[in-house]
């Protein structure tokens, strides 16, 4: 869905940590590759600890990238970017009570981003805090509210409309509904959406919620200890999985319809990353040699569109591994 | 247990208001509705573990004693710990930091039981075990953050069994969780419910997660029951529009408008300003639905259905 508006695009990303001991290293990310369209929402999924926030955070500089390249449009974002470039990512994080100031109200909030965003500074900014307010479906009475005075849910949109203040081309959007129920979630996910299609800005919505991701995006990326092991078109992905893992994934949702009676087809907790091979390998059902020694290559078996990697990827309608 | 006719009241108004559920032995009855709704404040008013400042004014929670016979109980708090064990959302605020967790259950025991440390600490390895970890000695010696939110979920029910209850009320017991991390508590919870024969009330906001559990439902909006029945029921066949609407957001991820500033009377239906099929009899005179009692039923004007009896056993 390449609308020509740009896109902001990761290529062989990895992000490493320090670890606890004398030059210990964590490897959150390893080699992920990622492109989030202008207007288009793009879904990062996987288990806790998958490495899917640390994508986010070093797509707007919060994380140790050791190797890879990160674009927007043409410009390499990182540390030698200009500032204007680097603004037009804007991240929102999980808990919104946590990232807004409780003494200040939403109106302070507001017009503070706003007196920092590059457009004011330029001279030529008209957007200001009922607008912004506005945009993410709130009522303007909201405005001489604290943080305290507001449900979660519209915490979350005030901190969106903040992120909205620096007038940026790319949302990322962290687990933004994690601490929402149900309802609450799908209002805060519609405002994403709608700002993807009204204002043509690229989301990144990282979540472990399949539903939300179902809801509003367009396209998928699957993560699991640091690796991206399947993207494409959400329709794809999420009817018809080719890794093993996304399969387990959506087969772990819990079903308005009926009772699961299958066992689980995941069990245990992520590991630790393994030296060689796929890393899925420990908890996959499919599992043979060569998935413990060489690691897969994503390949394209369906479509050119939608990527896995998987020595042997699921055929669609069946469940069985193609051999 | 049965509770019923429940009032909490907060600082500046009711927060549950003459609600109440049944709790059939063995069974496990599910509370859903928005944030807000009061489910919480109803199930910690279960055990009167409410926050400073709240306060319950009304109704009674009896349970059956051994021949049968429901009793009122006395104090609520002497419950709590005892016949009653309380799983919370957030497992890392539920354990003590600075505390291996096998000492923290470890002084549940003592407590509950009286048992010397060295007897404690065999309880506390078959508990773990209970709750499914394979290596039980190995986690007893670890502290909370060694551990994934998953494994500290387990660590929690495995506090709230060691006063050996009848009763677990579980507060949105998944909802922090990964999805297949929440499948595997479902499954522990469901295990555990059969081997012990533990009743569980369960108040979530994820209609899935429900369906996946629980035997009844008792939807809530505003601090009043608005629909009870069982499971299948409520969930496939709402009759309040209440329940309709939140199972539609559920589904298709459609926003569900905000609830408009409390001013609702005493006997206004709660769901009147966002409800589609809202007539001049909301206004008033809501048949107000008793969750205590042994049928399905609304607190919807509107319902004609006939109300269904279940089996009360």
């Amino acid at each position: 869905m390449n609308s020509g508006g740009g896109a902001l695009t990761a290529e062989q990303l990895s992000v490493e940590y320090r670890g606890a001991g004398w030059r210990s290293r964590v490897l959150a990310v390893r080699n992920a590759t990622l492109r989030v369209n202008a207007g288009e929402v793009v879904g990062l999924v996987g288990e806790s600890g998958s490495g899917k926030s640390s994508v986010a955070r070093a797509l707007v500089g919060l994380a140790p990238v050791t190797a890879g390249v990160m674009q927007l449009d043409d410009t390499v974002l990182g540390p030698s970017a200009p500032r204007s470039r680097r603004r037009l990512v804007q991240m929102v994080f999980q808990n919104p009570r946590a990232s807004l100031n409780p003494r200040r109200t939403v109106r302070q909030a507001l017009t503070e981003a706003l007196a920092a965003s590059p457009a004011r500074a330029g001279g030529h900014g008209t957007e200001t805090a009922e607008h912004l307010l506005a945009a993410v479906s709130l009522p303007v009475g909201l405005l001489d509210r604290l943080p305290h005075q507001m449900s979660g849910g519209q915490c979350q949109r005030v901190a969106i409309a903040r992120a909205l203040a620096a007038q940026p081309r790319y949302l990322l959007a962290d687990e933004v509904t994690a601490a929402l129920d149900a309802t609450v979630a799908a209002g805060v996910v519609s405002v994403l959406r709608r700002l993807a299609n009204e204002r043509r800005v690229g989301v990144l919505l990282i979540t472990h919620d399949l539903r939300t991701v179902e809801w509003i995006a367009d396209s998928v990326a699957v993560m699991y200890l640091g690796e991206i092991v399947e993207q494409g078109p959400a329709a794809d992905v999420l009817n018809r999985p080719l890794h093993p893992y996304t399969a387990a994934l959506l087969a772990a949702r819990p079903s308005l319809h009926h009772r699961r009676t299958e066992p689980l087809p995941l069990v245990g907790d992520l590991g630790t990353r393994a030296a060689a091979g796929c890393q899925f390998a420990p908890r996959c059902p499919f599992v043979s040699g060569d998935c413990r020694t060489v690691a897969p290559i994503p390949t394209r078996p369906l479509a050119a569109t939608h990527v896995v990697a998987c020595h042997h990827p699921l055929v669609p309608h069946d469940g069985a591994p193609a051999r | 247990m049965i509770a019923s006719g429940i009032v909490v009241e907060g600082p500046v108004g009711p927060l549950v208001n003459d609600a109440g559920l049944r709790l059939p032995r063995g069974a496990c009855v599910g509370v859903i509705g928005e944030s807000g709704s009061g489910k919480t404040m109803l199930l910690r008013s279960l055990i009167d573990l409410l926050p400073e400042g709240v306060h319950r004014s009304a109704g009674a929670v009896s349970t059956a004693a051994a021949d049968g016979e429901l009793r009122a109980l006395p104090t609520l708090a002497g419950w709590r710990g005892h016949g009653a064990g309380m799983v919370f959302q957030d497992p890392l605020a539920a354990l003590d930091p600075s505390m291996r967790v096998g000492r923290f259950i470890s002084e549940v025991v003592r407590h509950h039981s009286g048992r010397s440390r060295l007897d404690a600490a065999h309880v506390v390895a078959t508990l773990l075990g209970e709750v499914g970890f394979a290596e039980p000695e190995r986690i007893a010696r670890s502290f909370p953050h060694q551990m994934s939110n998953g494994q500290r979920q387990r660590v929690v029910l495995a506090v709230a069994l060691a006063s050996e209850p009848d009763v677990l009320l579980c507060d949105e017991a998944t909802s922090a969780l990964d999805t297949t991390t929440q499948a595997q508590i479902i499954d522990l919870l469901v295990g555990l419910q059969a081997s012990r024969g533990l009743s569980v009330v369960f108040v979530t906001h994820d209609l899935a997660v429900a369906n996946q559990i629980c035997d009844q439902i008792v939807v809530m909006l505003d601090g009043r029951v608005l629909e009870t029945g069982p499971t299948t029921e409520v969930l496939h066949r709402p009759r309040h529009p209440y329940s309709a609407a939140l199972l539609d957001a559920y589904r298709t991820g459609r926003e569900l408008r905000a609830p408009e500033a409390a001013g609702a009377g005493p006997s206004v239906c709660p769901f009147r300003h966002r409800c589609a099929e809202a007539t001049s009899d909301c206004d008033g005179a809501i048949p107000w639905v008793d969750a205590a009692a042994v049928r399905s039923g609304s607190s919807c004007v509107h319902d004609t259905r006939p109300p269904v009896l279940w089996d009360a056993s």
